[in-house]
């Protein structure tokens, strides 16, 4: 497991200048510097500098505090800053909820979001493109699910069925899933739709780049967080209330896997989906290989059918692809509806749609979800959220041809061991030894992880007392999506997306669930006064503004 | 689109006054005439006779809303394809057709009929595909519960 929110990578102290000296991973390159700050050229992330906040004399005494007075944080002489809300993160969780706000009609002063990158989607294209998603790539999420707007319509497929001239998208969405695939958007619109949105609501001026380290209750009432920018210098946000969208704090590496990568001089055999790894494409289409892709879900999808466009191009030296995919799916663990009509499974797959299946989008499912208690979220959760990927013609297509030709194999188990093997070239052993496979690389495509510990920012908030976690090991928040215990006075600590897994909804990671969660915030500042409801009219008002490109 | 029993019953209440009321009120006039009716009777009394229709499809539509709630329970995943939604109005209004002429006698002629009703299903059906999230974003994160 690896972090990657860019809130605790270690380097230099002035990161934004100087190379830093640490890595993000394992299998880090030399850092790279962009428009962005530094950044590590296998898994993109932003590194941030070892922190100048550690050097701060005055900071290490309050450290073990959970609050802290006026007084306390003046001695630091340290500026401060008083907002009135503010969103850690500054990813598309902070988006969907800066932007609700400010659809409701609060001017961008009041408001703030803390994060690294410029755009609200840098990190979710970081690691698309990592994975092999371009921007002609249709990514896993339905028309309606659009980050930009919170209306959902027109949804993604209305839109490009009137900016190219296409029927297409439209009658799949009508007749999906009965007889067409469902519709899905290419990610460039999505990047699209977000730069709109994102110059609509004044994205530039509601950021402020840079890393917070800590959040510390403010005695008097709402938040302290400490921030440190590019250049490494500290400054202090008052926040009357804090919302945490950090994302997912890493990338799930399987301990086998992350042993070797450990242990190993020469990591470029290995490498995570989210991991750039144009070197293995390059080695594949001089030398040709062996190729193993551990994971079924639909990252390793998509990586498959990459590898299979190499394999399948003429003149190409013989490439091998061997995925190992989960052990046999215990049949009582799949969801079923009544009269037994299952979920469609071949090969160690689960096919499904969606991350999750429909109706927890709001449906039958979610209701049951929410009406469950901590343990029986979690539990529900773990029998419907396991890998699963959509069942995909294009992708279907060159995998059958793969079978028969020879150049694609299926292995079911989890990779346990790696060994050195001749000529370079590594042993992965499944499971106890049932399957031993000699390769050239080996790509690890089993996910990002949830865990909140992962992150410093959220494991410091956990260690002294500030929010705890629930049943499922995500951030314990109520139905509000309120860190629960963490009220500072009138101040609210909120959080969203990837962290409060186990939460009041199971998609928290999906646009959907990060737009619920916007929605179920705001509904709870609105009950406290802090804005105004979403009426109709007002929601009206601010669709047709939309509409036309114009300010909220 | 996935919606939870609640959801479903008050969606369709709350389109079938919101939607079916003006409807009637606007289509009635029009479908009073020739070529729908061999010949116009007193607009009041078929006023009456469409609103007493709209009250019958209000209530069958709850038992209706049951059954497709039912139906999503066999699917796995317990989605409500936007297709099926439109689809099943043609028995919809065959039942509501059986209920309204032949088991409760009203008086009203199959075609202004089959316009009154495919024409309010077909509003509905366009109107929960989008213009509802409009007015009432919650109510495509809440399983249909405004």
């Amino acid at each position: 497991m690896i972090a990657m929110d860019g809130h605790g990578m270690s380097g230099s102290a002035d990161g934004g200048t100087a190379q830093p000296e640490g890595r993000c991973c394992a299998g880090c390159g030399a850092p790279q510097r962009d428009s962005d700050g530094w950044f590590c050229p296998r898994c993109g992330a932003v590194l941030g500098g070892e922190a100048a906040w550690h050097r701060h004399p005055g900071l290490a005494p309050l450290l073990s505090s959970p609050s802290w007075d006026d007084d306390l944080v003046r001695a630091l002489d340290l500026p401060v800053t008083e907002v009135p809300l503010i969103s850690v993160g500054g990813g598309l969780g902070s988006f969907a909820l800066l932007d609700l706000l400010r659809i409701l009609g609060l001017p961008a002063s009041r408001l703030r979001a803390l994060g690294p990158r410029s755009s609200p989607i840098a990190l979710y294209r970081e690691l698309a493109e990592a994975s092999g998603i371009d921007s002609q790539t249709r990514i896993r999420s339905d028309s309606s699910s659009s980050i930009d707007n919170i209306w959902g319509w027109p949804g993604y497929a209305a839109r490009e069925a009137f900016t190219e001239g296409k029927l297409r998208p439209l009658w799949q969405v009508l007749t999906e899933p009965l007889f067409s695939e469902p519709y899905t958007p290419q990610s460039g619109q999505v990047y699209r739709g977000v730069a709109r949105e994102a110059v609509r609501i004044g994205w530039a001026d509601l950021l402020s780049r840079g890393w917070a380290r800590l959040v510390r209750k403010r005695r008097e009432g709402g938040y302290y967080v400490l921030q440190e920018d590019q250049v490494g210098t500290l400054s202090l946000w008052h926040a009357g209330h804090l919302h945490l969208a950090i994302g997912h704090p890493g990338i799930r590496i399987s301990p086998a896997l992350a042993a070797w990568r450990q242990a190993s001089a020469d990591t470029l055999r290995f490498t995570h989906v989210y991991e750039r790894h144009e070197h293995i494409y390059e080695g594949l289409r001089q030398h040709g290989g062996t190729v193993v892709v551990q994971g079924a879900g639909v990252a390793a999808s998509q990586e498959v059918a990459i590898l299979a466009a190499l394999a399948t191009r003429p003149c190409t030296p013989p490439i091998r692809v061997v995925r190992v995919v989960h052990p046999r799916t215990p049949e009582e663990d799949l969801p079923d509806g009544r009269f037994g009509v299952r979920q469609l499974t071949g090969s160690g797959f689960r096919y499904q749609d969606y991350s999750w299946p429909k109706a927890m989008f709001g449906g039958s499912l979610a209701a049951r979800y929410a009406r469950g208690d901590d343990e029986e979220r979690a539990a529900l959760a773990r029998q419907l959220g396991r890998s699963s990927t959509p069942l995909r013609a294009e992708w279907q297509v060159p995998l059958v041809a793969g079978r028969h030709a020879g150049w694609l194999q299926s292995v079911r188990g989890e990779v346990s061991r790696l060994e050195e093997a001749p000529q370079g070239r590594v042993r992965i052993v499944v499971g106890g030894g049932e399957h031993e496979i000699t390769a050239d690389w080996l790509i690890d495509a089993t996910g990002l992880d949830n865990q909140p510990g992962l992150s410093p920012l959220v494991a410091d908030m956990l260690a002294c007392g500030l929010a705890s976690t629930n049943a499922r090991g995500g951030l314990a928040v109520d139905d509000a999506f309120r860190v629960r215990g963490a009220e500072s006075g009138d101040g609210r600590l909120y959080a969203s997306g990837a962290l409060v897994a186990g939460g009041p909804i199971a998609p928290v990671d999906s646009f959907w669930g990060l737009q619920r969660a916007a929605l179920d915030i705001a509904t709870s500042l609105a009950a406290a006064g802090w804005c105004d409801e979403l009426t109709a009219g007002r929601s009206i008002r601010g669709w047709w503004r939309w509409l036309g490109n114009r300010a909220p | 689109m996935s919606l939870s029993l609640e959801g479903r019953l008050l969606t369709r209440v709350l389109l079938l006054f919101i939607v079916g009321l003006p409807w009637i009120g606007a289509i009635t006039p029009l479908l009073n005439r020739p070529p729908f009716v061999p010949q116009a009777a007193p607009l009041s009394t078929t006023y009456y006779t469409n609103y007493l229709v709209l009250a019958v499809v209000l209530c069958a539509s709850l038992v209706w809303e049951l059954a497709y709630h039912i139906y999503t329970q066999t699917r796995w995943d317990r989605d409500w394809p936007s297709l099926l939604a439109l689809l099943v109005g043609v028995g919809e209004g065959w039942v509501g057709w059986l209920l309204c002429a032949d088991l409760l006698g009203l008086p009203i002629s199959p075609a202004p009929y089959a316009a009154m009703f495919g024409g309010l299903w077909l509003l509905m059906w366009a109107i929960v595909q989008g213009p509802l999230r409009v007015v009432s974003p919650r109510w495509r994160f809440g399983g249909g519960v405004l």
